[in-house]
């Protein structure tokens, strides 16, 4: 957003644009509003929401990170700071000392997207991490193979969203059929046009340096296991938003006055759609990891993995309330396995329900034991996007039993399962 | 009751404990101010905007305020960053366990402080055009004032509660761990900290230009008089609840040093007190203000210490327990991998060099009987079955096989250790 206000900024300045630059004022005073409580905020809140989350994983990335996130830290302090003053001073420094202001809106610019530059890192890093799970060290993470397409691809997403936000506000802003309105819409609508192109190159780059392996969770990562197999449409459906924000950005160039101000929000939210599928799929993709090679979704690591298969995972959780299993605390021992093994990734009734799954993959039938242990034993192998059983035969057994008895009872997950962990 | 004794993460530190700490209590001092100044200016906006009611020009005061609080509070937020990333890396067993002990309640931090700052904005942004509808207005900021009044309950909690693992395993949700001993005393002393800075805070900003300050009958140096007040009130109300806290904290956390400081502490304070009620009653306040900062920004710093001290206290038998359990799980994680990798299971195979050499470079990834990041190896052996040198080839410059796996990475190693790994990687297989 910042280098796209401070080139207009800098535009009206020489042209003497009174006009633009009260504009401009009213769409920065929106985006600091937003950055100072919504955006700080949500940044902060990756922290807590990590940390109850999956603490195995945050924890671990933090030990590896600590010193790339610090510093991104003091860059954005140093961002924080500029948009208060950049925000604060832009009535008060006028005349000469609009210069020293524009300045001060180029800092900001460079600010914001170094705090990019560094936090693309830790995503890329999360899922491909390159030389590091053999060197373990700050420097082999951040020299992870999908860094620099996905940083070229994230900062042409960003314009491109400044320019679809900048669209919308300044269309709200300006009294329709004067030719301010004309203007700034045909400013930002060309505006994001233009990063619109490097977007899509520099996505399929990106594409391209997914590992193999994580590719083929794509399908399902982009809908759900129901709409697997309906991928295509997906992609097709994604296509035509893109279109439509394309489409309605070019007949904003060539007829910039010739409709009511709300439609210019059109092209935002399919940006928005566009964007947020992309994390939503990225998130997904990395699955049955949540780093990559190194540790599991369920927070098991690599390395522990045979271990846990001759120990048994709650015999080494601090926290599981049944640490071995008996005849009589079978399928109590079976929710706290699958507290430990699943609940990262699966509710009981909500979100990727296993009720569900387990309905879907037995339909009609009585769900039996022994038949869910034989799945969950070869869990990996059948669908590669799970990881692979972090247990002993006996656990398994009693998660099996956990299970087949949520047929016909139904029970609730604490919202402090992560704990179990650990 | 027995502590509760997670694991560490398997991974070392970052830095030296000693750099962490540093850290930790220079950026967690800078947080707290921030905080403390938000928390305490939108106390006192309400505070002054209500008085405002009965004499106009109160109100002109509290708009002042105003201004202030939307760029302490951005900065309160983007401080507590630090302290937390570098407190979860010090503190990992006990914070982690703590803050998914308190689950949900944790995480409504977040909505709780963006609800409190839109309500900020909205106050201050309103000022003019609810100019007459002063019910309303106040509105906002009661709901700001009783936002950041609740946010912190949270905090405290969670800080709090790491510090007594002792207590985890009956603490079943927030309302639990509000309960233990120490938590209500800490949140007064807490608050009044807030309005002690922030009276103070106020003294400076109102003292700065009293020529240009204009608040129409309503002289600057009373203005400056009454935050001096609020600072006098707060910091004396300070002795009666800091030794509340000091009484409610359980006695193994108490030491000598802490002790110590806590004495330092009391002999400064009754001097920060005394310049505090000369200021009072003086006529042009300000002349012993930046003493007064002085002393009491040195009680601040000394109070930060004696916090530390008390974490360190309660947490270090904890930390000691963890640190055992991690090691030994660690050893006996390593020590497993010798033979369970091994086809045929959990068997009593000794270790042969070859086998040390794959437990190291090759456990993490492969396995003989089952897909683990790469192929089970008693089938991808296959075309090197008789065919030593291949295998070696392959291991120092793998190539790209299936689609469906990573690519391996190159394993470089010393010749011989390379021989013996492959000499029993084939034996195994065969
Ligand atoms: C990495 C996260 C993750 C973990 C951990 C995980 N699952 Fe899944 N599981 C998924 C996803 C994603 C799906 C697909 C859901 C969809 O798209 O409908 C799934 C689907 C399933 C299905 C239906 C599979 C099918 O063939 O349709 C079952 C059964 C299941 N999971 C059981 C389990 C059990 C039991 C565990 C614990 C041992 C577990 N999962 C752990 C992510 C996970
Ligand atoms: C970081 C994980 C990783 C490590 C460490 C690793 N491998 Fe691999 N390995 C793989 C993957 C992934 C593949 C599959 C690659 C492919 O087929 O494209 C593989 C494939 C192989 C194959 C099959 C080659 C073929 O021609 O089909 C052999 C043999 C093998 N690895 C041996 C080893 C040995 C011996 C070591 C220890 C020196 C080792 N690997 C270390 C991940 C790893």
């Amino acid at each position: 957003m910042m280098p796209l206000l401070t080139l207009m900024e800098w535009w009206s300045h020489r042209t003497g644009r009174e006009d633009w630059d009260r504009l401009l004022y009213k769409i920065l005073a929106v985006a600091f509003i937003v950055t100072t409580s919504l955006g700080a905020l949500t940044g902060v809140g990756i922290w807590f929401s990590t940390s109850v989350v999956n603490p195995a994983a945050i924890g671990s990335l933090l030990r590896v990170f600590y010193w790339a996130w610090f510093s991104e830290w003091i860059v954005f302090v140093c961002e924080v700071v500029l948009i208060v003053i950049y925000f604060l001073t832009w009535k008060k420094m006028t005349g000469p000392r609009k210069t020293a202001h524009i300045r001060i809106g180029i800092t900001l610019s460079v600010m914001s997207w170094l705090t990019m530059a560094i936090i693309t890192a830790v995503l890329g890093f999360m899922m491909n991490p390159g030389a590091w799970p053999q060197q373990q060290d700050l420097l082999a993470g951040f020299n992870n193979p999908a860094y620099v397409p996905q940083l070229l691809f994230r900062t042409a997403a960003a314009m491109a969203m400044a320019g679809s936000l900048a669209l919308a506000l300044g269309a709200f802003f300006t009294s329709p059929r004067t030719a301010l309105r004309k203007e700034s819409v045909r400013t930002f609508a060309g505006w994001t046009l233009f990063w619109i192109v490097p977007m899509t190159i520099w996505s399929l780059v990106y594409y391209q340096a997914i590992p193999a392996e994580m590719a083929v969770n794509l399908p399902v990562a982009f809908g759900t296991q129901a709409w697997a197999n309906q991928y295509d449409l997906l992609i097709k459906l994604t296509l035509a938003v893109g279109l439509i924000g394309v489409g309605l950005n070019l007949w904003a160039l060539i007829k910039p006055a010739r409709t009511w101000a709300f439609v210019w929000i059109v092209p935002f939210l399919c940006i928005c759609l566009l964007v947020s599928q992309f994390e939503r799929t990225r998130q997904f993709i990395r699955k049955p990891y949540v780093l990559a090679y190194y540790m599991y979704s369920n927070g098991a690591r690599v390395q522990e993995a045979p271990y846990l298969a001759k120990t048994g995972l709650l015999a080494n959780s601090a926290w599981a309330a049944n640490r071995t299993i008996t005849a009589d605390n079978r399928v109590q021992a079976g929710r706290d396995v699958f507290l430990l093994a699943c609940s990262r990734c699966h509710t009981l009734n909500g979100s990727n329900s296993i009720t569900r799954n387990l309905s879907r993959l037995y339909p009609g039938q009585t769900w039996k034991p022994e038949a869910i242990d034989s799945y969950v034993r070869s869990i990996h192998g059948a669908r590669p996007y799970m990881p692979p059983f972090p247990g002993t035969a006996a656990e398994r057994a009693a998660l099996a039993a956990y299970l087949a008895k949520l047929q016909t009872t139904s029970d609730q997950i604490p919202s402090n399962a992560s704990i179990s962990r650990n | 009751m027995d502590p509760i004794v997670p694991k560490d993460m398997l991974l070392p530190l970052p830095a030296p404990v000693w750099l962490l700490v540093a850290l930790l209590l220079v950026s967690f001092a800078v947080h707290i101010l921030f905080v403390n100044l938000m928390v305490g200016s939108s106390l006192l906006v309400m505070w002054t905007e209500i008085k405002g009611l009965k004499k106009k020009d109160w109100d002109k005061v509290s708009h002042q305020i105003a201004e202030t609080i939307t760029v302490n509070k951005s900065l309160a937020v983007v401080f507590g960053v630090a302290p937390l990333l570098t407190i979860s890396v010090l503190y990992t067993a006990q914070f982690y366990s703590s803050s998914t002990l308190l689950g949900h309640s944790w995480l409504m931090v977040i909505p709780l402080v963006i609800l409190a700052f839109l309500f900020t904005y909205a106050h201050k942004y309103s000022w003019n055009h609810l100019q007459h509808s002063k019910g309303v207005h106040l509105t906002l900021v009661g709901i700001a004032c009783a936002l950041f009044l609740s946010i912190p309950f949270i905090f405290l909690s969670n800080i709090n509660l790491m510090l007594y693992p002792e207590h985890w395993a009956r603490v079943h949700s927030f309302w639990d761990a509000l309960w233990l001993p120490n938590v209500l005393p800490r949140y007064i002393h807490f608050l009044m900290a807030a309005l002690a800075l922030t009276g103070l805070f106020f003294v400076y900003y109102f003292g700065r230009k009293p020529e240009k300050q204009d608040f129409g009958s309503l002289k600057s140096s009373e203005v400056v008089r009454v935050f001096y007040g609020v600072a006098l009130a707060a910091t004396g109300a300070q002795i009666l609840f800091g030794l509340l806290v000091f009484f409610t904290l359980p006695s193994h956390v108490i030491s000598l040093r802490f002790l110590a400081i806590l004495c330092l502490v009391l002999t400064l304070v009754p001097f920060a007190l005394w310049w505090l009620w000369r200021e009072v009653r003086a006529d042009q306040p300000g002349a012993r203000f930046w003493p007064i900062v002085l002393l009491l920004g040195g009680v601040v710093a000394l109070m930060i210490w004696a916090r530390h001290e008390v974490r360190e206290n309660a947490v270090s038998p904890h930390r000691a327990l963890v640190a055992a359990k991690t090691s030994e799980y660690r050893t006996r994680m390593t020590e497993t991998q010798d033979y369970i990798l091994m086809p045929g299971g959990l068997g009593g195979t000794p270790a042969s060099p070859g086998s040390l050499v794959f437990t190291r470079r090759c456990a993490s990834c492969h396995s003989f009987d089952r897909r683990l990041v790469g192929p089970a190896l008693n089938e991808a052996i296959a075309s090197y079955r008789g065919n030593p040198q291949g295998l070696m080839t392959w291991i120092v410059k793998p190539g790209r096989k299936r689609p469906d796996y990573p690519a391996m990475p190159a394993q470089e190693m010393p010749r011989d250790e390379l021989q013996q790994l492959v000499e029993f990687v084939l034996q195994t297989t065969g």
